[in-house]
C-alpha cells in the first residue's frame, strides 16, 4: 500500500480545491476592477500624450521620467489621482495573490514528494 | 511550519489560509483511514479513492465543523469518512448488480444504541461495524438508516428527501432495522 502517492494525490487536490475556492474567484474580481480601472483611467487621461511626454523627459535623462510621473501625478485633478491610486492599489493585490498561489505551489510540490 | 502543539482543528483552520498545512492532518490520519475504509469496502482501490475523497470533503467543507463547536475533528472526520464509505459501497454494489432485497418478515429487532457511546475509540469502532453492515445492506434500506444515524435527520428530513410518505418510511425503517439485526449476529 503506497501511501505516499496517496498523501501526494491528495496534497494536489487540496490545492487546486484551495485555488478554485480562495483565490482564483479574488484574482477574477481584482481583474475585472482593474479593468474598470484602466478603462475609466483611459477615459479621464490623454494617456498617449502622457508616455509621449515621459518619452521626451527620458531622453534628456532617463531619472527624470519618475519626477515626471511624479509631477503629473501632483498636478492632475483628484478624481484621476483616485483612480491612479486605486489603479496601484489593484495591481499590488493581483501581484500578491499570484505570489500566494506559487509559494503555495512551491510548498505543495515539497510536501508532496515527502516520505 | 511548526504544529506540534497544534490540536486538529486549528490546523484544518490555518489550512484554509496555506494549503500547506494540510498535509499534517493526512500524514495523522491517512493510515487510520485507509483500514477503516478497507474494512468496510474490502478493496484496496476503492478505499485509497475513499480516503483522498474523504480528505477533500474534509478541507470544502471545515467551514461547517467550525460553526459546530464541541464536536472533536477526529470524530467528525470520521463520520465524513464512513458516509463517503457506505455511499462508494453502495454504488460499488450497484454497478456489480448484486444487491439483495431481503424479506422484511424474517426478521426483527432494533439498531444499537451507538451513537448514545462517549468513548470515541469505541464509538468510532462501533460506527465502523455499524457503517459495514448498513454498506451492505439493500441500499434504500441501508439509506434510510444512515440519513437517520449518521446524518442525524429527522424522519420528517428523510421521508421528504426519500420522497416518500411517513407511514412509508416508518415501515422501511422497520425492516430497515430488522435486517440490520440479522446482520449483526451474523445471520446474513
Amino acid at each position: 500500500m503506497d501511501t505516499n502517492s496517496i498523501k501526494n494525490k491528495i496534497a494536489w487536490k487540496i490545492y487546486f480545491v484551495w485555488l478554485f475556492k480562495r483565490v482564483i474567484p479574488l484574482f477574477v474580481m481584482e481583474l475585472v476592477f482593474l479593468v474598470l480601472a484602466f478603462w475609466l483611467l483611459g477615459k479621464l487621461v490623454f494617456v498617449q500624450q502622457v508616455f509621449t511626454n515621459a518619452f521626451l523627459a527620458s531622453v534628456q535623462n532617463p531619472f527624470t521620467v519618475a519626477a515626471y510621473l511624479f509631477n503629473s501625478f501632483m498636478d492632475t485633478d483628484p478624481l484621476k489621482q483616485i483612480v491612479v491610486v486605486v489603479l496601484l492599489g489593484l495591481g499590488v493585490l493581483f501581484m500578491r495573490d499570484i505570489g500566494r498561489a506559487l509559494i503555495s505551489y512551491s510548498t505543495t510540490s515539497r510536501v508532496a514528494k515527502q516520505k | 511550519m511548526e504544529t506540534n502543539n497544534l490540536k486538529d482543528e486549528e490546523i484544518l483552520a490555518l489550512s484554509q489560509e496555506d494549503p500547506a498545512y494540510f498535509s499534517f492532518l493526512v500524514d495523522k490520519y491517512k493510515d487510520a483511514f485507509l483500514r477503516a475504509a478497507r474494512g468496510i469496502t474490502r478493496n484496496l482501490e476503492e478505499a485509497e479513492d475513499i480516503v483522498q475523497e474523504t480528505f477533500v470533503k474534509i478541507y470544502k467543507y471545515a467551514g461547517n465543523f467550525e460553526k459546530r463547536p464541541g464536536i472533536e475533528f477526529k470524530s467528525w472526520a470520521y463520520r465524513i469518512l464512513i458516509n463517503t464509505s457506505i455511499t462508494h459501497y453502495q454504488k460499488l454494489k450497484k454497478e456489480r448488480g448484486n444487491t439483495e432485497y431481503l424479506d422484511p418478515v424474517l426478521y426483527e429487532g432494533d439498531v444499537p444504541a451507538f451513537t448514545e457511546n462517549k468513548n470515541i475509540g469505541l464509538e468510532r469502532d462501533m460506527k465502523e461495524g455499524v457503517a459495514k453492515a448498513i454498506a451492505k445492506m439493500p441500499e434504500h434500506l441501508g439509506r434510510v438508516l444512515k440519513m437517520y444515524y449518521f446524518d442525524d435527520k429527522t424522519y420528517e428530513e428523510i421521508a421528504k428527501a426519500e420522497k416518500i410518505s411517513m407511514p412509508a418510511l416508518k415501515m422501511r425503517m422497520f425492516r430497515a432495522k430488522r435486517v440490520f439485526k440479522k446482520m449483526a449476529e451474523g445471520n446474513i
